[in-house]
């Protein structure tokens, strides 16, 4: 059912629910076609097929000897090093084949030994060798050669590898993942320099023909999650992605429920240690978010730093974390459920410091907690959306027209203003923006509750969400796993992180295959005194 | 052939959803204590009862797994004969009905009655029964893993019993059967009766892994949650006295109590909350029960489009049981206390004595039934 | 496929109808907190026609938060009194006057007029705190000896403006620095009444007229301190009438046998010296009693034992020179506490009520013996012979070693 929804959604997003007949034949690539040996008829074919693109480049070139043999180079102009295409292909066929009559001999020659490029490939079929051209790859063809020689001369403009933006630690690796996708994999590469290290390539979409690539470890990885994977991602059917959030929609499980099912990243070392423990990445070409599955609740609350602190600091943040959730999921809905039915659970100074604040609010407590903090959801979309000079200016004039200037007309009361600003700290603290961003809408309907049933409505609502959680899996993988079901021994890394040396064992479901993950008893001890220092005598 | 109901528990989460179940009555009212003619030595009836729940469940889990991968519905065919035992387990579907509506009305009241007076019961009732029909739904698997999260509950009341510690005078508890000890055996009766809703274990025991181990783990949950409940009578007559009996929600009152340091007090909150949940999750699995068993009783393919009516069922029942809160309170203190342990115990024995009979080699003739899920599990268990 | 997607679309759609309309309807118990008047202290009296005569001390805004402080020097609390057949109406009765709902979580303090005690008796006052939801039984019990409860929450105080908080601190105080007054909350006062040979005891208070026409001065604009008032002794319960007291050191004598006395401070005549006093802090002590019973003889053994300092002497000592001046100085704490236990007893054998729990002690230890005795135990009780043996050990003498001596 889950997939029917899924294709439905699909339909309606990107086709606006109807099916246009015509698709299909544009991107069918029709019979397919052989090179032709005449390079005219290729050249027509070629202009043909990218509809007299004006940022194509054909080069006729005369190589041979006395220029006897007419060769012509075709790429597209910004998609390839320029370098590369006229140094190391141009120049040197020139050069190189200066003795040579016969085009044959020359077309063997080039690819065997002239051309001093990593990649070199033959290609007879017109429709691959069109696409190559499309990737940025460089074509050589010879006349009265009915082959190409396909060049890989990809070169494009692309960021620097920069620290992540939207995770950022203070120790712990500061590279980020770039838009490149061979840039993104020769970090995860770098990490783990191991051939099991396995990568599959998938072209995804039919108009973008975008590369992704499906990571894990052979031999840790649990096979049957990385079958189901690749199941998932060769079932994808889209003209184009663009950014990895499209296919996650496409590939998760549950794509009606408000908590992601797969986790998003732009952090390499948390895409490496995911994968040792024995889970799956997916890289999007264009996307700096690395997806991550299965996912479990408990990995959105973790934040790479956690391991990479000692273990006291690592665990005590990481228990901060989860009372920080908890914060955020409940802190506005506890306001209103305690100052509109249960006065007595506050102790008497506190509720008559509130009942002070609140003695000339002009509005229940529920649409004083509402309008705060759809002010605060604004702000803080406001401040994302803005350029950075502006962003600054949008946070001081919203907290001083939040945080005093309402305070000051009377609107709202001091207590709702630190509860907001409490709950929008927390939600900071998620370490990952998509279970932040779940968090902030089940806010809402909790608060209404909360107004309606006081702590009753809360603790129902709390458990429809836990219900519902309860009932997600992520790739087999029950979602609320090792919480419940419980599994002891996945406790050491979870609400607190066990020392390194203790974390013996990767999590079960996922890292099944090769549980062993440290060698035991590697407590360091030190030495007793006299075997490493001279005692004192 | 297709099982109705796929989902698997662990050891573990069968052990938390007993006690999930027995501590249900026991979170915030204590019908033990309710006019207990004998308040300081009230625990002696409380251990009595632990004693004896554990030699009945002791029988009912062995008998049951003789039939490992049958639920009581379906062995009681087996064993005596489809007419017979398709009315035994009837009574026990509606035994499982009835106590899910008395914890709901039960919530529902005492949270009007301590918390919300305006609020008609009835709004609190269907909401948590639509909660716990709605992970019924679901399977027994995630009852089972809600059980595993709410019974973080039973730390956080220990601990609620141990805080109020310097309202407690030990000295309350003498003298030690002062009217003798028959009273406390006719109370341990009330005690055992909310026991015996563990019965629903015989419908979970076809979906325990490793359910050589149940009987063990059944024996732990009945020891803990029987010691919470002796450590309850003994706190609640330390802090009040004679009082103890008086209060219709008890624990509440305890935890109203707990006054550190002027301003860590006020913690109703916690114990309602874990309350809450502890009622949706024990009749979640009641409604479970009792939807897997009418589904298996009358052969049907599914046992989910049976979980909403039942609960509307519940919801009913609940509102029809009691006219008002006497009635409640007279329905723990004797009724239940009577035929409770007549309903579940005489099906017991009337299981136990069939089953003897064919083990003697009186081989009833039986209804050609043939559980379902039977051929399935067979050799998984061998 | 269909028929559970349908299924799925009418879940969703029933359960946005259903959260929809609890909200819409849900209002049963909503209460918004500015529309309460939080009730401090909560005073009884009988009215002059016979009838409940309920005072209510309520917090203003801001008395106790901190928010916008406010400046002016206006009292922090108002009063009101109504008049009623129960508790129950009386209570609703003060909706007629204040303009917020009068809302009781938060009450520390009952008090009770002594008048209303002694002749009305207390059961229709505890049944309300017990049986409605709101009164919290951590509360505290005060009867108010030779004045109305009304005029008490009358009183101010100075450094503490709130008298519930003002009469908490005391009674902390009194609890912790003198043991002159009965450690115990509405809790343990129902306790006591509904067990066995037991009576219940509650604090006392007794109102202070300040010297009249005090002139404040300064930014103070509001009225004048007409009245204070203090803590100490305790009112004995027979049942459920008031029958009389115990005055400060009496009810330290009882506190002595309920092992309830902490730090207290003990004066006792100088050994050394001719009508010079001298006091010694004490501080630990534990009491502890057993009732012994042959035929209708009953025997209490009262063993005390407490720890103390040296606190100050009015004429000067040298315990180095003299070593024996010690066990003198012990002595003379032991005869104090005698005293003030044997007082105790005396007083409350006078007044017939069991305070101590004496027959309780029976019940618990012998319930047999008690089952004979309790219902001549109103004849028994003023018979009771008690043995009274106090261990005094003086630890520490200050941080001197002996006394400035004048020349």
């Amino acid at each position: 059912m889950i997939r029917r929804l899924a294709k439905k959604m699909r339909a309606v997003a990107w086709f606006g629910g109807k099916k246009r007949s015509g698709n299909k034949k544009v991107w069918q690539s029709g019979p397919s076609i052989t090179i032709s040996d005449v390079l005219e008829v290729n050249e027509r074919r070629i202009r043909q097929a990218f509809k007299g693109s004006f940022d194509l480049v054909y080069r006729r070139i005369a190589i041979g000897k006395d220029g006897c043999i007419a060769a012509l180079v075709v790429h597209i102009d910004e998609m390839v090093n320029p370098q590369s295409v006229i140094s190391a292909i141009v120049e040197r066929i020139v050069d190189k084949t200066g003795s040579l009559t016969d085009p044959n001999t020359a077309y063997t020659h080039i690819r065997d030994r002239y051309l001093e490029l990593t990649g070199v490939t033959e290609e007879c079929d017109f429709h691959k060798m069109v696409q190559e051209i499309a990737n940025g790859n460089t074509c050589i063809f010879i006349h009265g050669v009915a082959k190409v020689l396909v060049c890989e001369t990809q070169g494009y403009n692309q960021r620097e590898v920069s620290q992540p933006t939207t995770e950022a630690t203070i120790r712990g690796s500061k590279e980020g993942f770039v838009e490149a996708l061979p840039t993104n994999l020769s970090l995860i590469r770098r990490r783990i320099r191991n051939p099991r290290l396995t990568i599959e390539q998938y072209i995804l979409g039919k108009v973008s023909r975008t590369p992704v690539a499906l990571i894990y470890i052979e031999g840790i990885a649990n096979s049957r999650i990385v079958e189901e994977a690749r199941r998932r991602l060769s079932s994808v059917n889209i003209d184009s992605v663009q950014e990895s959030g499209q296919l996650e929609e496409l590939i998760e499980d549950a794509p009606l429920s408000p908590f992601p099912t797969l986790l998003r990243t732009e952090r390499p070392d948390r895409v490496t240690g995911n994968l040792l423990e024995g889970r799956f990445a997916i890289l999007t070409d264009g996307s700096p978010f690395a997806l991550i599955g299965p996912a479990t609740f408990t990995m959105f609350l973790t934040a790479p730093e956690d391991y990479f602190e000692r273990f006291f600091a690592g665990s005590v943040i990481r228990s901060l974390r989860y009372v920080a959730f908890i914060i955020s999921l409940t802190l506005p809905a506890l306001y209103v459920a305690i100052t509109t039915f249960h006065q007595e659970l506050l102790p008497t100074p506190l509720i008559l410091s509130i009942a002070a604040q609140r003695d000339r609010i002009p509005f229940p407590a529920v649409v004083e907690a509402a309008l705060m903090e759809i002010a605060f959801e604004l702000l803080r979309e406001a401040g994302i959306r803005l350029p950075a000079v502006l962003g600054q200016a949008v946070s001081i004039i919203g907290a001083l027209v939040i945080g005093e200037a309402a305070l000051r007309a009377g609107l709202v009361s001091a207590a709702m203003v630190v509860a907001v600003a409490l709950t929008g700290i927390s939600s900071f603290a998620t370490p990952i923006f998509s279970l932040a961003i779940s968090i902030r809408l089940l806010r809402f309907p909790l608060m209404l509750l909360a107004s309606a049933l006081g702590l009753f409505g809360i603790v129902a609502g709390l458990a429809a969400m836990v219900t519902h959680l309860l009932t997600l899996r992520s790739f087999g993988v029950p979602y609320m796993e090792p919480l419940a079901p419980f599994v002891a021994q996945s406790q050491k890394d979870e609400v607190f992180r066990a020392p390194w040396w203790a974390l013996d064992e990767r999590p079960r479901f996922v890292g099944e295959q090769d549980d062993q993950r440290i060698a035991p008893g590697q407590m360091p001890r030190p030495p007793a005194p006299d075997e490493t220092y001279e005692s004192d005598r | 052939m297709r099982q109705m109901e796929a989902g698997r528990i662990s050891l573990f989460q069968t052990m938390c959803m007993l006690l999930v179940i027995r501590l249900t009555a026991t979170t915030i009212a204590f019908p033990f204590m309710v006019q207990h003619e004998s308040p300081s030595d009230a625990w002696i009836g409380a251990a009595i009862s632990v004693v004896t729940a554990l030699i009945v469940f002791e029988l009912m889990v062995r008998l049951s797994l003789n039939f490992p991968n049958m639920t009581v519905v379906q062995y009681s065919q087996t064993v005596l004969g489809k007419f017979l035992g398709s009315i035994v387990a009837l009574l026990l579907i509606l035994f499982w009905i009835l106590d899910t509506a008395v914890a709901a009305r039960a919530m529902g009241n005492a949270l009007v009655n301590a918390f919300m007076p305006e609020t008609p019961a009835l709004v609190f009732i269907i909401m948590s029964v639509f909660l716990s029909a709605n992970a019924a739904r679901n399977g027994i698997e995630i009852i089972g893993r809600w059980s595993e999260l709410v019974s973080v509950g039973i730390p956080l009341t220990t601990i609620m019993l141990v805080l109020p510690f310097r309202a407690m005078d030990f000295q309350n508890l003498l003298p030690i059967l002062p009217y003798g000890f028959g009273i406390h055996l006719k109370r341990s009766v009330v005690a055992l009766a909310i026991f015996l809703r563990l019965s629903v274990l015989g419908m979970m025991i076809p979906y325990v892994h490793n359910r050589k181990e149940i009987l063990r783990y059944t024996r732990y949950a009945i020891l803990i949650s029987g010691f919470l409940l002796v450590a309850q009578a003994i706190v609640l007559v330390a802090i009040f006295g004679p009082q103890a009996t008086n209060s219709a929600v008890p624990t509440l009152q305890l935890v109203r109590q707990i006054t550190i340091g002027e301003f860590f007090e006020r913690l109703e909150l916690i114990p309602v909350a874990i309350w809450v949940l502890i009622t949706v999750v024990n009749m979640a699995v009641f409604v479970w029960a009792s939807a897997l068993g009418i589904a298996q009783l009358f052969n049907l393919n599914r046992f989910q489009p049976l979980v909403y009516p039942i609960g509307a069922l519940a919801t009913l029942l609940s509102i029809l049981l009691f006219k008002n809160y006497l009635e409640q309170v007279l329905y723990f203190k004797y009724l239940q206390s009577v035929f409770v342990p007549l309903l579940v115990l005489g099906v017991y024995a009337l299981l136990y004595a069939g089953f003897a009979l064919r083990k003697l080699g009186f081989n009833r003739p039986t209804g050609s039934v043939t559980p379902m899920g039977l051929e399935a599990e067979a050799d998984e268990n061998k | 496929m269909k028929t559970s997607k349908a299924l799925m679309y009418t879940t969703v759609y029933l359960t946005v109808t259903a959260l929809l309309m609890t909200v819409a309807t849900g209002c049963w118990s909503r209460k918004e907190i500015e529309s309460l008047a939080f009730v401090t202290a909560v005073g009884v009296d009988r009215s002059p026609s016979g009838k409940i005569q309920m005072t209510a001390s309520f917090a203003k805004s801001g008395a106790l938060g901190t928010g916008e402080r406010q400046t002016s020097q206006e009292k922090p609390f108002w009063v009101e009194t109504v008049e009623g057949n129960t508790m129950f109406e009386s209570f609703r009765n003060l909706s007629y006057l204040s303009p917020k709902r009068p809302y009781l979580p938060h009450n520390d303090i009952y008090l009770f007029g002594e008048e209303l005690l002694r002749e009305t008796g207390l059961k229709p006052f505890i049944d309300f705190i017990n049986r409605q939801p709101q009164p919290r039984l951590t509360a505290r019990m005060i009867v108010t000896r030779g004045a109305t409860a009304r005029d008490f929450l009358q009183a101010e105080f100075e450094g503490m403006t709130m008298p519930s908080e003002a009469l908490r601190a005391i009674i902390n105080n009194l609890v912790n620095a003198w043991g002159t007054i009965p450690d115990l909350t509405i809790r343990e006062f129902m306790c006591r009444m509904e067990s066995e040979g037991i009576e219940p005891i509650a604090m006392c208070a007794e109102l202070i007229p300040l010297e009249p026409d005090i002139q404040l001065e300064g930014e103070v604009t509001r009225e004048k301190v007409k009245a204070t008032a203090t803590l100490g002794g305790t009112a004995v319960f027979k049942g459920n009438y008031l029958v009389g007291w115990l005055d400060n050191f009496e009810t330290r004598g009882l506190n002595w046998i309920l092992g309830k006395t902490n730090n207290t401070v003990i004066e006792f005549p100088h050994p050394g010296a001719e009508d010079k006093i001298a006091s010694v802090e004490i501080l630990r002590a534990t009491g502890k009693f057993k009732v012994e019973v042959e035929d209708d003889n009953v025997r209490a053994l009262i063993e005390v034992e407490v720890v103390g300092n040296i606190g100050c002497v009015q004429e000067s000592v040298d315990f180095l020179k003299e070593p024996g001046l010690w066990t003198k100085f012990e002595n003379g704490v032991k005869n104090t506490i005698e005293d003030e236990i044997a007082g105790a007893v005396a007083t409350l054998q006078q007044l017939g009520a069991d305070a101590v729990g004496f027959g309780q002690d029976i019940f618990r230890r012998k319930p047999k013996e008690w089952a004979r005795l309790r219902d001549r135990w109103d004849e028994i009780f003023p018979t009771i012979e008690a043995d009274i043996s106090v261990e005094v050990h003086l630890r520490g003498m200050g941080v001197i070693l002996k006394s400035i001596e004048s020349r």
